[in-house]
C-alpha cells in the first residue's frame, strides 16, 4: 500500500468511511432520512475524489485504473446515487443499517472495477455480498423475507467458494495472482500444456460461480424465489449491482488474464447465452407476480449481456465499432436503468406494509396514475427494445456486434455461429415482448380496480424519473454512450488481440515460479490512456 | 422545401407532445395540425420535379461528431417512390381525424395525440434516407397503434392489440438483423477494401454500391428471407395475414383508416425500397415463390371476403386480396408491374381506406356491422349510399376510377412478365397471371354483394339505441369523404399525371432485378412491339431495352 494506491482508492475508502459512520451513529439515532441523506452526501464527496483522478490512470500494485475502470466507477456511483434515493424508505427495520450496507455494496462494486489481483477481486466480491444478506435480511421482516435472505445466503457463499476454486487453479497455472502476469504466462508458448489444461477447469469453475452472480442459467433459479420474497429496492440492487460485477470479473479474467483460452470461453458463453435467453424469456411468460416477472426479464437480459462478452472474446477484443465489449457495456447501462426505474416505479405506487404484487393489480394505473404508468410503460417498453428508446441501441449494439464477427477460429469460421447467435437473440427479443407488453396492456386497457396507493414515497419516484430520463436521452442521443463503451476495448488495461503473438514473440515474460506470491511479481499494469 | 418537410414531418409530434385539454378544443388543433400537414404535403407535391434525384433532403449527423462509432445520419428526403406514400399519409390523417369527430368520448385528449404520433412515424417511414432511421420510424408506428387499438377498440381489443404487436414485432426484428446484415456486407466487401472501408447506412449509397458490387447471390437469399419476414407480416403476405383482419376490425375506425390505408403499404413499400432496389439477384431466385404466395393472397382474401357476416372484416379481407396484386406488380419487375403496383397502393389507400371510414359512419348510425341486420339503406340515407357506391367501385376496379388503373397495370405487367420468359420458364407464371385475374372477377362479387345486402331491398335497420332516426351524413362526413372521391376519379381518368412523378424512380428501383432475370431467362418478347402497347388514355411508356444508358434515365417523351 502505497500512497499513490490510498489517493486512487479515496473513493471507495470515503464510502467505507461514512458506511462505517452510518452504522455507528444508527445506535444512536433512528431518523431515517438523515441517513438516505448522509449517504448520498457520502457517494457526492466520493464523486468529487474520484472526478480529482481525471481518467484512466496508471496505477502499480493490485489496482487497474483503465478506462473500464474509470467509467464503471462511475457508473458505480451514478446508480449507487439511484439506489440511496429508491431506499430511502425502507422496511421497518433499521434504516441506518440499510444506508450503511447499500454504501458497501457500491464502494465494493467499485472495487471491482479497479481490481487487478485475483485476492482483491475476490474481497469486493465479497464486498458486493456480505452486505447484500444484510439489505435483503432489512427489507422484509416477514417470514417469507428470511427465506429468501437464507436462500440467496447459501447460494452466493457456495458460489463464491467456486469461484475461489477456479482462482485456485488459475494461481496454480499462473503462478501469480495479479492478473497481468497472469496474463504473461499463460501466453508464453514455452508452458507446459499439461499445466496449462488445467487453465479449462479454471474457466469452468469460475464461469460457474459468476453465472450465479448474472443470473444465467443454470444458476439462475435463485432469482425469481429470492427477487419475490424481498422488497422491490433490493430486487433492484440485485438485478444490477451483482450482474455489473460479474461481468466486470469475467472481462477481467477471461479476456484479460486467460489468453489462449478464448476458444473454449466464446463457446461457453454463447451457450449460456442462448440458454438464459430462451429460459429467462420463456419462463417469464407465466409469471404473475411482477416481481418474478423482472426476475426472469433479469436472466433474460443476462443472456444477451453474454453475447456480447461472446463476441469480445471470439474476436480477442478486437476494438473498432460494434466491438463485443462495448456492446456489453452499453447494454449493460441500458438495462440497468430500465430495471431500476421499472423497480422505483412499483416501489413507489405501493404502501409501504402492503406492497403491489400481481400484474393485475397494476389494472387501469393508465388512468389513474398517468405519470406512473407512462414512466412504467417507458421502461418495459426499453426493455423490449422498441426503437428511440434506451433498449432499442442496446439491441442495436448486441446484435450488430454479433453480425460483425468475422473471421475464423481453430474450429473453423466462426460467421455462422455468431449469425444463429443473432437470430435466436431477435426471436428472443419477440418472445420477451410478448411478456412486457402483457404489463402495459394490463394498465392501459383494464378498467382500474382501485387507485394504488403511491405511498413510497418521493425517493424512489424521483429515482424512476431520473432512470426514465436515462432511457429517453439515451433512446434518442445515443451517441455519447456509444463513443465511451466503444472506447473500453481500447483501453482495457492490456495489448489487443492484434499485437498479442508478438508481444508474447518480442518480451518473453517472467517465468513464473509456482508458488511465488504477489510480491514475487510485482508487474505494473500501465493502462492505454489515449 | 427542405425545410417545408421537416416541418410536416415533426409538426405533428410537437402537437402529440404538447397538446391537451378538453375533448372540444384537442379535436379542432388536432385537425387544424393535420391539414397543416396535408397542405405543406400539397406543396411537396406540386414542387417535386420529378426524375431521380431525391428531392428536399436534409442530411444531419444524428450521434456526436467526434469519434462516433458508427456514422448513422437523420437523413430524409423525398423521392418517386415515397412521394404519394407520403402524400397519402397525410391525407389519411385529416380523415382519421374527422372520423373520430364524435365517436371518441373516452380521454380524447391522449386519443388525438397518439393518433398525430403515429403521423409523424408512418411520415418519416416514407421519407427516410437512412437505414437505422426508417427501422425506428417503422417500428415506432407500432407504439401508437397498439395503444389506439387496445384503448378505443372493440370487444376484443387487448387480444388484437396485442397480437397485433406482437406479430408485427417478431418479424420486423429480424428485418432489423437483415437490414444490419446488408451495411455489414458491404462494409466487408471484398471488392470494397480498396476504395476504402466505408460503413454507411445510407440508403442511396447503400443501393448505389450494391449495384456495382452485389453481395454474394447465396447471401442474398438468406438476407431477403430475414427482411422479408419484417415486410411480409406487414403487407401481409398470404399465410402471415392472420393478425389483419383481428386488428383492423377490433381497431376503432380511425385506427382501421390509417392501418389499412397507410401501415399496410409500409411493407410494400419496404420490399420495393430494400428488397428490389438492394437485393436483385435473390428477388430474381425467389420471384416465382413470392408470385405463387401473392397469388394465393389474393385468391384466398377474396374467397374468405365473401364468407363474411361482418362489413368490416369483410373488408379487411378484400385488403388481403388487394395487396395481394400490390405484391404481384411489385414482383412482376418490369417498369409496368411495379408503376401500377406504387399506384395500386395509393388506390387501395384511398378506397379501403374510404370504405372502413364509412363502416365507422354506418356503425356510428346502428351500432352494429353485420351484413345480415341491415339492408335497404339507400332510401334512408341516399348520400352515404352514394359515398359507398363510388368507393365500392373504385375498390372492384371499375373503368374511369383509380383501382382500374392500378390493377390494369399489374395485370399487364404480370402478363408482360409471364409472355416474355422463356415457355419452360414462363409457364407457372402464365398461370399465375391468368389465375390473378380471377381476384378481380371475385373482388367484384364479394363488393357488389355486399352493396346489394346492405344498401337495396326492403328497408331493415336494427332498432336505434337512442329513439332518433338515424340522419344522413352530416357536413363533416362529406368533408372527409369528398376529397377521396376526388382523387378517386382524377387517378381514374388522369393516372398519368401521378405516374409521370414517380416513373423515374420506379426504373431505377427496379432495373437491376429486372436486369437480373432477363439474365437468366433470355426469350423474345411475345408481346407485340412495344409503340402499340398505349392503350386508351394510359399511355403505357416503351418499354426500352436494358442497357447501362437506360437506367435512372427519365424516359423518352411520350407519344403525344
Amino acid at each position: 500500500m502505497t500512497t499513490l494506491t490510498v489517493q486512487m482508492l479515496m473513493p471507495e475508502i470515503v464510502l467505507i468511511a461514512v458506511a462505517v459512520a452510518i452504522y455507528l451513529g444508527g445506535a444512536f439515532s433512528a431518523a431515517r432520512w438523515a441517513w438516505s441523506w448522509l449517504a448520498a452526501a457520502g457517494i457526492a464527496v466520493a464523486a468529487v475524489a474520484l472526478w480529482a483522478q481525471h481518467g484512466p490512470a496508471t496505477a502499480g500494485g493490485p489496482l487497474l485504473l483503465d478506462g473500464l475502470a474509470w467509467r464503471g466507477r462511475w457508473f458505480a456511483l451514478g446508480f449507487g446515487l439511484l439506489f440511496v434515493l429508491l431506499g430511502s424508505r425502507p422496511a421497518p427495520l433499521g434504516a441506518a443499517e440499510y444506508a450503511g450496507s447499500l454504501l458497501l455494496t457500491v464502494a465494493g462494486l467499485m472495487l471491482v472495477f479497479d481490481a487487478g489481483n485475483l485476492v482483491l477481486l475476490f474481497v469486493a466480491l465479497e464486498l458486493i455480498s456480505i452486505p447484500t444478506y444484510v439489505l435483503l435480511y432489512l427489507g422484509r421482516g416477514d417470514a417469507q423475507g428470511q427465506e429468501s435472505t437464507a436462500k440467496y445466503f447459501f447460494l452466493s457463499v457456495l458460489s463464491s467458494a467456486i469461484v475461489l476454486y477456479g482462482f485456485s487453479f488459475l494461481y496454480g497455472v499462473g503462478g501469480s495472482t495479479q492478473l497481468a502476469a497472469l496474463r504473461a504466462a499463460l501466453a508464453d508458448p514455452a508452458a507446459p500444456t499439461a499445466l496449462r489444461a488445467f487453465s479449462k477447469v479454471a474457466v469452468a469453475f469460475m464461469l460457474g460461480g459468476l453465472c450465479f452472480r448474472i443470473t444465467a442459467v443454470p444458476f439462475h433459479f435463485y432469482a425469481p424465489d429470492v427477487y419475490q420474497g424481498t422488497s422491490y429496492p433490493n430486487a433492484a440492487l440485485l438485478s444490477v449491482i451483482p450482474k455489473a460485477a460479474g461481468f466486470v470479473v469475467l472481462v477481467r479474467l477471461l479476456l484479460v488474464a486467460m489468453p489462449g483460452m478464448e476458444f473454449y470461453a466464446w463457446r461457453a458463453a454463447a451457450v449460456i447465452a442462448v440458454l438464459s435467453m430462451t429460459t429467462g424469456n420463456v419462463l417469464a411468460l407465466w409469471q404473475d407476480d411482477l416481481r418474478r416477472l423482472l426476475a426472469y426479464s433479469s436472466i433474460a437480459h443476462a443472456g444477451y449481456m453474454l453475447m456480447g462478452l461472446a463476441v469480445a472474446l471470439a474476436t480477442g477484443n478486437a476494438s473498432g465499432s460494434w466491438n463485443g465489449l462495448a456492446a456489453l457495456g452499453f447494454y449493460l447501462v441500458v438495462y440497468a436503468a430500465a430495471t431500476l426505474g421499472a423497480f422505483a416505479v412499483l416501489e413507489h405506487l405501493g404502501r409501504p406494509p402492503r406492497r403491489l404484487e400481481g400484474v393485475e393489480e397494476l389494472a387501469g394505473l393508465g388512468r389513474t396514475r398517468p405519470l406512473a404508468a407512462a414512466l412504467m410503460a417507458v421502461f418495459l417498453l426499453s426493455l423490449t427494445g422498441v426503437p428511440l428508446l434506451g433498449g432499442f441501441w442496446g439491441k442495436f449494439w448486441v446484435f450488430g456486434s454479433a453480425l460483425n464477427v468475422e473471421g475464423a477460429d481453430a474450429a473453423g469460421s466462426m460467421q455462422p455461429w455468431f449469425t444463429a447467435l443473432a437470430i435466436l437473440g431477435v426471436l428472443n427479443a419477440a418472445v420477451g415482448a410478448a411478456y412486457y407488453l402483457r404489463v402495459v396492456a394490463v394498465m392501459y386497457f383494464r378498467t382500474p380496480l382501485a387507485t394504488p396507493q403511491a405511498q413510497g414515497g418521493r425517493g424512489p419516484w424521483w429515482a424512476a424519473v431520473a432512470c426514465g430520463l436515462v432511457v429517453l436521452l439515451i433512446g434518442f442521443f445515443p451517441g455519447p454512450l456509444m463513443r465511451e463503451t466503444n472506447q473500453l476495448s481500447g483501453q482495457l488495461a492490456t495489448a489487443s488481440a492484434a499485437d498479442r503473438p508478438a508481444e508474447a514473440q518480442k518480451k518473453p515474460p517472467p517465468q513464473p515460479a509456482p508458488g511465488s506470491g504477489v510480491t514475487a511479481h510485482p508487474a505494473t499494469v500501465s493502462a492505454r490512456v489515449p | 422545401m427542405a425545410t417545408i418537410l421537416l416541418i410536416a414531418l415533426f409538426l405533428p409530434l410537437a402537437g402529440g407532445l404538447l397538446l391537451g385539454g378538453e375533448r372540444s378544443l384537442v379535436r379542432w388543433w388536432a385537425l387544424g395540425i393535420a391539414l397543416v400537414v396535408f397542405g405543406l404535403t400539397v406543396a411537396l407535391v406540386a414542387a417535386y420535379p420529378g426524375g431521380v434525384e431525391p428531392f428536399a433532403g436534409t442530411d444531419l449527423r444524428w450521434f456526436d461528431e467526434a469519434r462516433a462509432p458508427v456514422d448513422i445520419r437523420f437523413s430524409v428526403a423525398l423521392d418517386g417512390l415515397g412521394l404519394w406514400l407520403f402524400a397519402l399519409t397525410s391525407l389519411l390523417m385529416v380523415v382519421a381525424v374527422l372520423v373520430g369527430w364524435e365517436a371518441i368520448t373516452e380521454q380524447a385528449s391522449l386519443y388525438y395525440r397518439l393518433l398525430l404520433i403515429l403521423e409523424t412515424g408512418l411520415l418519416g417511414v416514407f421519407v427516410a434516407r437512412d437505414i437505422i432511421l426508417f427501422y425506428a420510424f417503422f417500428e415506432f408506428t407500432l407504439v401508437p397503434l397498439f395503444f389506439l387499438i387496445g384503448i378505443w377498440g372493440s370487444q376484443e381489443r387487448q387480444y388484437a392489440a396485442v397480437k397485433f404487436f406482437l406479430f408485427t414485432l417478431a418479424g420486423s426484428l429480424l428485418t432489423f438483423l437483415g437490414l444490419l446484415a446488408i451495411v455489414l456486407w458491404n462494409y466487408y466487401h471484398p471488392a470494397g477494401q480498396a476504395a476504402g472501408r466505408e460503413l454507411t447506412f445510407s440508403i442511396p449509397r447503400l443501393t448505389e454500391a450494391l449495384r456495382s458490387r452485389p453481395i454474394d447471390p447465396a447471401v442474398q437469399v438468406w438476407i431477403f428471407l430475414a427482411l422479408m419476414a419484417g415486410f411480409a407480416i406487414k403487407v401481409p403476405l398470404f399465410p402471415l395475414h392472420t393478425w389483419l383482419p383481428l386488428a383492423h376490425v377490433e381497431a376503432p375506425a380511425a385506427g382501421s383508416v390509417i392501418l389499412a390505408g397507410v401501415l399496410l403499404k409500409v411493407g410494400t413499400y419496404g420490399f420495393a425500397r430494400f428488397n428490389l432496389g438492394m437485393l436483385p439477384a435473390a428477388t430474381a431466385t425467389l420471384m416465382p415463390g413470392l408470385l405463387w404466395l401473392s397469388l394465393a393472397g389474393i385468391v384466398y382474401g377474396a374467397l374468405v371476403a365473401l364468407a363474411q357476416h361482418d362489413i368490416k372484416r369483410l373488408i379487411a379481407y378484400s385488403s388481403v386480396s388487394h395487396l395481394g396484386f400490390c405484391m404481384l406488380g411489385l414482383f412482376a419487375l418490369n417498369r409496368m408491374g411495379i408503376q401500377g403496383s406504387v399506384l395500386q397502393m395509393v388506390n387501395h389507400g384511398l378506397s379501403t381506406g374510404g370504405l372502413f371510414a364509412m363502416v365507422g359512419m354506418i356503425y356510428d348510425r346502428y351500432h352494429t356491422r353485420q351484413i345480415a341486420e341491415l339492408a335497404g339503406l339507400a332510401g334512408r340515407l341516399p348520400v352515404l349510399a352514394f359515398f359507398m357506391l363510388v368507393l365500392t367501385l373504385s375498390s372492384i376496379a371499375v373503368p374511369g376510377l383509380n383501382g382500374f388503373a392500378g390493377e390494369f397495370f399489374i395485370l399487364l405487367g404480370m402478363f408482360e412478365r409471364g409472355w416474355a420468359a422463356a415457355p419452360a420458364a414462363g409457364l407457372q407464371l402464365r398461370i399465375i397471371a391468368v389465375l390473378a385475374v380471377s381476384g378481380v372477377i371475385l373482388g367484384a362479387w364479394y363488393m357488389l354483394w355486399l352493396y346489394q345486402r346492405v344498401f337495396f331491398g326492403p328497408l331493415r335497420e336494427p332498432a336505434h339505441p337512442s329513439a332518433t332516426r338515424p340522419r344522413d351524413l352530416s357536413a363533416r362526413e362529406v368533408c372527409c369523404l369528398a376529397p377521396l372521391v376526388i382523387l378517386i376519379v382524377w387517378i381514374g381518368i388522369w393516372p398519368r399525371f401521378f405516374l409521370d412523378r414517380m416513373a423515374p424512380t420506379l426504373d431505377a428501383l427496379v432495373a437491376p432485378a429486372s436486369r437480373a432475370i432477363g439474365d437468366r431467362v433470355a426469350a423474345p418478347a411475345i408481346l407485340p412491339s412495344a409503340e402499340s402497347r398505349g392503350v386508351g388514355f394510359f399511355q403505357v411508356y416503351p418499354e426500352k431495352p436494358p442497357g447501362p444508358q437506360s437506367r435512372g434515365v427519365v424516359p423518352e417523351p411520350y407519344p403525344p
